[in-house]
């Protein structure tokens, strides 16, 4: 005789126990079900308190036929969502388990389940728990109680009738619902589906009789008042659209796409390991005004903001925990704004801007059929932290970069401040006054030594006093532009030693090993000596790239380079142009010189700290697009508007500057490049520098697309 | 002959280290040798040189996209991405990193590696690594000759036709695990192969006497 087994009706009960964390998950389970049966509206009334004690949850779903509540419902670890992953009305289900159902058990001991499909009469059953929690009970013991002619209560939407659905009814709850439970049931639903989505097409009605302040339908209408709201669409290959809306000023919508490449600015383009992504985010400042023509209060928007602040993943409308949840101790900032907005507090007048993540509610929306590398975590909560994840991470970085770029030039162009004047032109002002000083005091002078005034004596004296005092502050502006001079060539050196170091830190790296080889192969029994010679070779190439670099940093402050006099700019560029080049070499970039002879009134210093910060931006450029790895550095004599002069330019054949970012490039702090972990993005320094230069010496700096190289092309004029 | 692989986009770092790395194994290990390549533009192609070699670790630099290799393509892959790929067909082939930047910037490929060596160690102590690298290879090949000689008993028992499921499906996970072509599922019994020969012997019999016949006709 075959053996077989037999299953404890226990085992029943444990499985739902075991799978499902609390009576609050029991319930979404149960919900869950729902919108898989592609309903547009869900009933959950939660009655634990007065008279009544009973759990309602019901849909106006398709429903079920009897061969199919016996063939999917009651077959315990069947899922239907295994098969069909897809509902009829596109949304991707969310159990596959087949244990959702008895999660009721969580909820109270006696279940009643009516439902009605299609052109069928409506039936249910009745499931008594208790019955499967006895010793040696086996399952297929237990005789389910057929309902005889039950009846069933659809919920119905205003404009639709519905005739099927399904309506479970729990009786005998085995926990009291509290009002925190309650609270904490509405968060969760009103995260249930994002709502990037039609919203309307899932409506959840939550009634209570423990916390009358919820409301019944699950709503977030606040989202509407968002003072910026940007989406953005990434197809998972080159391009990608993003549209910023402004509550307050709708003039401002706009609409673009963007290449991908310009976009991330991260090295080794072309590596994104995302498939299409869409990406909501929405900024709340937490102010009033924000509020005004609405019936929110600034509380109700603290309650909101401290409820649903965060930027959550969703996976086919499904939220993904911990990420963007605030009760999450890691999850809720999982994008590091706080720490990001705690390095640079700079606040929205300065170009370095940056939100809190308080601040900010998004939403990620990934499908897993088109984003196979981003995986679930072994422990089920979170994805892996991949490759994949690193990059949606990013991608959702340069998002809310865009968002800050764009709320900070709205606000720089709304509080209509006075330009800043460059450093030149309030020197001059100044000069002006101290020489107008200079000249009344003069006139007092000679006026009261003509009058032989008896006061006059300590009057001259006085005017000499003044006299030295101007000398005295001239010489000082004097100094202070010869200090910022420096310390400017000193921050040059700074940023092209990050940059360019770690070419000199490879060259002393491969001189150390060719060395070590080199001898290893000249003191073995039989000394290999060509072996040995190449290496030795190799060792005195990389030596005099190290010797260059420690040149090119000790030349870079000399005395003689701060002296304004009649200069040859040629050899200044292509010395910086020849002590670059072997680590423009070391990643494989080709150099073009077009250098015309030019002879101007300068200081050597600001053409070498405008040359190397425009290079370290290009050196930095050309990895990030798929192109060729081109840099073109010309020199010409040229006159703007009859003023004789010279133009410097350099081109790359990077991905080029967003027009997104083309105003905001040359503020302190402000960088394009944003790292994945472990990276290092830019200082936001050299740019700075280059205009502050070019202004100082009264020059022009314009910034367009290379149409050769199609990378980015800086255009420095400057006076001779 | 024992080997091992190493990769490196910098011909002239390439070299260098191949020469660091043959010179211990020439006054060490002389039953092993070293593969070097740049990088290749397709990863199917890293699968092909790893079995064409038989090698028993790699050596990877990575950051693989500063030169250009032959002067046509700079590496489309970072070593990091190399290594999963490589780790897809072979999981249990030992693979170390080389580095200029600091193991701390390093830390998420440090994960997915044996280990990842910053070059002025590396430089400092070649011997040891070498060394390091030999023992991991050893022990790779041993798991494998294992794995192999497992298959060899395998193949013999399906030959013979006394092949059980269980053992077609051993054969099977070790074919896998091995990256050798698949036979158990396709295997046939002994007799059936035996009756298939015979029937080929027989067509091919039918066929020689045919032609003799139409020779002798010609010939009449």
């Amino acid at each position: 005789m075959s053996k077989k087994f037999s299953i404890d009706a226990r085992v029943i009960l444990q499985l739902g126990r075991d799978s499902i964390k609390d009576h609050t998950t029991a319930l979404i389970e149960l919900i869950k079900n729902s919108y898989d049966a592609d309903a547009k509206i869900v009933e959950v009334e939660i009655y634990s308190r007065e008279t009544k004690d009973i759990i309602r949850v019901a849909d106006n779903g398709f429903g079920m036929t009897d061969t199919e509540l016996e063939d999917n419902w009651l077959r315990i670890g069947f899922s239907e969502k295994k098969k069909n992953k897809n509902s009829t009305l596109g949304r991707r289900k969310t159990g596959e388990k087949g244990i959702g159902r008895i999660a009721a058990d969580r909820l109270g001991s006696n279940l009643n389940m009516i439902t009605k499909s299609k052109n069928e009469k409506v039936i249910g059953i009745e499931v008594k728990w208790d019955e499967f929690d006895v010793d040696k009970k086996v399952v297929t013991d237990i005789e389910l109680i057929e309902l005889e002619n039950p009846t069933i209560k659809i919920p119905q939407k205003e404009d639709e009738l519905s005739e099927t659905g399904t309506e479970i009814i729990i009786k005998n709850l085995r926990q009291e619902w509290t009002k925190e439970n309650i609270n904490d049931l509405y968060r969760e639903l009103s995260f249930f589906t994002p709502l990037s989505h039609d919203d309307s097409e899932f409506q959840i009605r939550l009634i209570n009789d423990i916390d009358p302040s919820i409301p019944k339908e699950v709503k977030t209408a606040i989202y509407e008042v968002a003072e910026i709201e940007v989406t953005l669409h990434y197809d998972g290959k080159e391009e990608l659209i993003y549209e910023y809306k402004n509550k307050i000023d709708a003039r401002r919508n706009k609409i673009r796409i963007i290449n991908r490449d310009q976009f991330m600015q991260s090295e080794y383009a072309g590596s994104l390991n995302t498939g299409p992504v869409d990406i909501k985010l929405l900024f709340f400042p937490r102010k009033a005004a924000l509020l005004e023509g609405t019936s929110f209060k600034l509380s109700d928007l603290r309650t909101f903001l401290n409820i649903n602040a965060g930027v959550k993943i969703y996976r086919d409308n499904i939220a993904v925990k911990p990420y963007g949840f605030v009760n999450s101790e890691f999850g809720f900032d999982w994008m590091g704004l706080g720490a990001r907005k705690a390095e640079d507090p700079a606040g929205i007048s300065r170009p370095s801007y940056k939100i809190t993540p308080n601040q900010l509610v998004g939403f990620v929306n990934v499908s897993r059929d088109e984003n196979p590398k981003i995986n679930d975590s072994a422990s089920r909560e979170g994805l892996v932290e991949n490759e994949a994840f690193e990059d949606l991470r990013a991608l959702i970085l340069s998002t809310i970069r865009l968002l800050e770029t764009y709320r900070y030039e709205i606000i720089k162009e709304t509080s209509k401040k006075p330009e800043k004047k460059p450093a030149h032109d309030s020197i001059h002002y100044i000069t002006e006054k101290l020489n107008s000083v200079v000249n009344d005091l003069e006139s007092v002078k000679q006026y009261l030594s003509k009058h032989k005034d008896y006061k006059g004596s300590s009057i001259s004296n006085t005017v000499i006093r003044v006299n030295e005092a101007i000398e005295e502050t001239e010489r000082t502006i004097e100094e202070l532009l010869e200090e910022k001079r420096v310390l400017s060539a000193l921050a040059t050196l700074g940023i092209a030693s990050a940059v360019f170091g770690h070419e000199t830190e490879s060259s002393i790296n491969e001189f150390k090993l060719a060395a070590k080889t080199s001898r290893s192969y000249l003191s073995k029994k039989n000394p290999d000596i060509e072996i040995a010679l190449i290496e030795l070779d190799k060792a005195i190439q990389h030596s005099k790239i190290i010797s260059g670099w420690g040149t090119f940093a000790l030349s870079r402050v000399e005395k003689e380079k701060r002296v304004k006099r009649e200069r040859r700019i040629k050899p200044i560029i292509n010395k910086v142009l020849d002590q670059i080049k072997p680590s423009l070499d070391g990643i494989g970039v080709e150099l073009i010189k077009e250098i015309e002879n030019v002879v101007a009134k300068t200081y050597p210093m600001d053409i070498e700290s405008i040359i190397l910060n425009l290079l370290t931006n290009a050196y930095s450029a050309v990895p990030n697009s798929k192109r060729n790895r081109v840099i073109k550095v010309t020199l010409k004599n040229e006159y703007i508007n009859d003023k004789k002069g010279f133009s410097l330019t350099v081109s790359d054949s990077g991905p080029g500057v967003a027009k997104e970012f083309i105003n905001s490039i040359w503020d302190p702090l402000f960088t394009t490049k944003i790292g994945k972990s472990d990276q290092r993005s830019g200082t936001g320094l050299g740019l700075t520098i280059v205009r502050s230069i070019v202004d100082e010496m009264e020059g022009e700096i314009t910034l367009n697309k290379d149409e050769e190289l199609k990378g980015a092309k800086f255009n420095i004029w400057l006076p001779k | 002959m024992k080997s091992i692989g190493i990769i490196d986009d910098r011909t002239d770092v390439l070299e260098t280290t191949s020469n660091a790395i043959r010179s211990v194994l020439t006054d060490e290990f002389q039953d092993w040798s070293l593969i070097a390549t740049q990088p290749f533009e397709k990863l199917d192609e890293y699968r092909s040189w790893i079995i064409e070699n038989d090698l028993g670790v790699i050596v990877i630099d990575q950051k693989l996209n500063e030169n250009k290799v032959k002067e046509k393509y700079f590496s489309p892959f970072l070593g990091n991405q190399i290594i999963n790929n490589i780790w897809g067909n072979f999981k249990d082939l030992p693979i170390f990193g080389l580095t200029n930047y600091s193991v701390e910037a390093m830390n998420d490929v440090k994960a997915i590696t044996y280990d990842i060596i910053e070059r002025p160690k590396f430089t400092s102590n070649i011997e040891t690594y070498v060394r390091m690298f030999v023992k991991s290879g050893e022990n790779f090949y041993k798991l494998n000759r294992d794995k192999l000689e497992r298959l060899s008993e395998l193949a013999e028992i399906i030959a013979l036709g006394n092949a059980t499921d269980r053992d077609k499906t051993e054969a099977k996970g070790l074919q896998l695990d091995l990256q050798i072509p698949h036979f158990a599922s396709d295997a046939i019994s002994h007799e059936e192969y035996i009756r298939k020969l015979e029937k080929n012997l027989n067509e091919i019999k039918d066929f020689k006497s045919k032609i003799e016949d139409y020779i002798k006709k010609q010939n009449q």
